[in-house]
């Protein structure tokens, strides 16, 4: 895999050294002060390459991590897998601006990070307090307990867990909330169900869910192993496709798709892909509707309570696009062409304005961040969103607004660079 | 989420420029749309005050006639909300209102837990604690979950946790919808004033015809490529879906139409406004005409047809305001909100 994570485009090098005054071959074709649409479109590209890269580095580590947990089920390692989830957020939720307006990614996506999801369906939950979708029959499977499972009036055998059969039982019976694969499924299997509501505290899962014999605790501790290794596996190949989308000079991927739409199109995904993540998503979904109805089943990281990262890598990802950097896991930067440096071109203005809209959005939601991690008493997300909690729905507030006025110029950014047809995905929210 | 739109700016400029006397003499679109819907929120809140006054009726000495005039009054105050949905800018999406009023859809059902949170806390509620608490309890659905819920048939509706829950959000409803009233009376010289306002209207109507089609009906009704699922309809537990559809459409008729038609009639299209109200009034004989609920006619063949014929006039109901007219005023609206996810 290194391989991978080392090439890069010939391409990909001259529009970097375009960027680059200092840069020799950059001088004599005056490309110093004047960035193409078709280089913006190839770095776009570029950046997507790299950050699935890292991606699927991390998910790799995440695969190893688990492959020592089952080999030898202690606190240290469930731990260490853990860190190892965590750490694997970081490049993912960046690569989430790519997903609108890129069809090939949208469409994949939901075998990787789908939620909220019914938890009940992988494993044991506690009735209680267990929130599933109305009207899913799936909500209560819980495939670790059952060689067999029946969902929407089917049958299935489920005796054998491998990556195929959990790709196959994702969003099974048409319930988007049936997930079966992905981070959010690693994320329950390794912290379990968070029951602490708006209070401090994550997920309690006990490492002795995946010890043998007479220490296996909630019992089927072989199939939870099982279900694990399985899903960690296919998320590893998952990633490993697209990556092979994004790849240069291969032949019939869809980065070689992309770029033979022209720059018009490409540039129309990469605004709407920020625009779309900004609004609609970000601070629709993840944000406003968590917060509005006090709701931690909206959490989007909600067993592991990671959801201030989650939502910073977001913003970050959006924010890279318009830089045109991408900060790699080995702190690395790969840099080219930005669409900072292109919207100047037409509107240096809105540019700045723009750059400082998103300076914002990272400012409010490194508020956030900070004090979901603070040493003492943090608030984490879940904790935020509480009923009366003024000073976190003000955190939330305060980075919806910021999100919302960049999605604005974000939509003039549109208008200037000649890209019609442009309306960003709301989910259905207006602000 | 604004679109552009030439020819009608074009158009406001116009209309800027002509004499005082022809715009006093003729209201212009925005006039017509605003003093409709200043009539639709007064309702709304007067049909909201109906209802806590209802339900303190009831608390006081709870008997079977005050109950289905409390249930009347709950499906009338609903419906007003219905007919004035359309509008979801202004003083709507302040403090999320509309959310407020219905939080929905809610896949999760949020607003069962919030409401058998509410039902075992220590003590009982004031619209204050509502009022801070999750949009999920503070409207209609959560009134819903009280008089119609599987869930109710254990717990009386007067029991005093019950009851007073009830009037907790039944005040908090009036309040917020006396407030939605009053400020969209205030936002009116704004509105007027603002040529934007006349894409966002039309925008706003749009969207509110495709919630219609794919979320209110498509979706629970399984033709957006799930199965059919009752409990993603609104008002389920009622049985009062189609009832709720038919309330939205009438709002449309009386607040959304007049103005719409002026608006065609200055750009010389008259006919298109024809076809509108024409359509219009053809889903609204549709949706007369079905049962009150969505949820029984799945299982039902011929009750379905019913249903998909009503889909299907919505469905032409929105590629007419949504393509036909919006391409003659040059309403430019990219992609709709499902692109992409």
């Amino acid at each position: 895999m290194p391989a991978i994570m080392l090439r890069r485009s010939l391409a990909g090098i001259v529009a970097l050294s375009a960027l680059m005054p200092f840069a020799p071959v950059a001088i004599d074709t005056a490309a110093a002060d004047t960035v193409s649409a078709d280089a913006e479109v190839e770095h776009y590209a570029d950046l997507a390459h790299a950050n699935y890269a890292d991606a699927l580095k991390a998910a790799q580590a995440l695969n190893e991590r688990i492959d020592e947990l089952l080999a030898n089920p202690t606190a240290e390692a469930l731990s260490a897998a853990k860190q190892a989830w965590l750490q694997a957020r970081v490049p993912y939720q960046q690569s989430e601006v790519f997903r609108f307006g890129n069809a090939v990614v949208d469409d994949w996506e939901g075998q990787l990070n789908a939620w909220p999801l019914d938890e009940g369906m992988i494993d044991y939950v506690e009735g209680d307090d267990y929130q599933h979708e109305l009207g899913n029959e799936g909500a209560t499977a819980n495939i670790i307990a059952n060689e067999q499972i029946t969902v929407g009036g089917e049958t299935l055998d489920v005796s054998a867990i491998t990556p195929e059969l959990l790709a196959d039982l994702n969003e099974i019976g048409g319930s988007e909330a049936n997930v079966a694969s992905g981070y959010h499924a690693i994320e329950f299997l390794l912290w379990g169900q968070d029951l602490h509501g708006f209070e401090a505290g994550s997920g309690e899962r006990p490492v002795s869910d995946y010890q043998t014999g007479d220490d296996c605790t909630h019992g089927h501790c072989d199939r939870r192993g099982s279900y694990l290794d399985a899903v960690s596996d296919l998320l590893v190949n998952d990633l490993e496709w697209m990556v092979a989308q994004w790849a240069p000079e291969t032949e019939g991927n869809y980065r070689q798709e992309l770029l033979a739409e022209g720059d018009q199109e490409g540039l129309r995904r990469m605004l709407f892909g920020m625009g779309s993540l900004s609004l609609g998503e970000l601070a629709g979904e993840r944000l406003k509707v968590a917060l509005e109805a006090n709701s931690f089943e909206d959490e989007h990281d909600c067993f592991s309570d990671n959801t201030h990262n989650s939502h910073y890598y977001n913003g970050q990802g959006i924010q890279n696009i318009y830089t045109g950097s991408y900060q790699r896991l080995d702190g690395s930067v790969v840099e080219g062409a930005s669409l900072q440096d292109l919207l100047s071109q037409q509107n240096a203005e809105l540019a700045d304005t723009l750059h400082e809209q998103l300076e914002a959005t990272m400012a409010r939601l490194d508020a956030i961040k900070e004090a979901a991690e603070a040493e003492s008493s943090p608030m984490a997300f879940d904790m935020m969103i509480a009923p009366g909690n003024e000073q976190g729905s003000e955190l939330i507030n305060e980075a919806i607004l910021t999100l919302v006025a960049q999605t604005g110029s974000i939509e003039q950014a549109a208008g200037e660079l000649g890209v019609t047809s442009l309306q960003p995905d709301d989910a259905g929210h207006r602000f | 989420m604004i679109a552009s739109l030439r020819r009608l700016s074009l158009l406001a400029c116009a209309l800027l420029a002509t004499p005082l006397s022809f715009a006093t003499d003729t209201p212009t679109p925005r006039d017509m749309w605003h003093g409709a819907v200043e009539l639709q929120y007064a309702e709304l809140s007067a049909a909201s005050e109906r209802l806590e006054a209802s339900a303190a009726r009831f608390c006081q000495s709870p008997d079977e006639a005050l109950r289905q005039r409390l249930e009347n009054d709950w499906l009338s105050a609903y419906q007003a909300w219905q007919a004035v949905r359309f509008i979801q800018f202004g003083p709507a999406e302040q403090n999320s209102r509309g959310w407020q009023l219905q939080f929905w859809p809610d896949r999760k059902n949020l607003v069962g837990s919030k409401v058998r949170g509410w039902l075992k806390a220590a003590e009982a509620p004031d619209a204050q604690d509502i009022a801070s608490d999750s949009v999920a309890i503070q409207g209609f659905p959560a009134l819903e979950y009280l008089l119609y819920d599987d869930a109710m048939d254990e717990q009386a509706l007067s029991d005093p946790a019950a009851c007073d829950l009830m009037q907790a959000i039944t005040t908090h409803l009036a309040d917020t919808t006396t407030a939605l009233h009053r400020d969209w009376q205030a936002f009116g010289e704004h509105y007027l004033e603002t040529a934007d306002y006349t894409e966002t209207t039309l925008a706003s109507a749009i969207q509110t015809l495709e919630l219609l089609e794919d979320k209110r009906l498509g979706e629970p009704m399984g033709l957006k490529g799930a199965p059919a699922n009752g409990y993603l309809a609104e008002a389920w537990r009622s049985g009062q879906t189609v009832r709720l559809v038919e309330s939205s459409l009438e709002g449309l008729r009386t607040g959304f139409l007049p103005g719409l038609t002026a608006l065609l009639r200055e750009a010389d299209a008259l006919p298109l406004a024809e076809a509108f109200r024409d359509q219009l009034d053809k889903t609204l004989v549709q949706a007369s005409e079905l049962p009150p609920g969505l949820v029984p006619s799945l299982e039902d063949e011929e009750a379905f047809r019913g249903l998909q014929s009503l889909y299907l006039d919505i469905s032409q109901l929105r590629h007419l305001l949504g393509n036909e007219i919006a391409g003659e005023l040059g309403l430019v609206r990219g992609f709709n909100s499902s692109d992409g996810d």
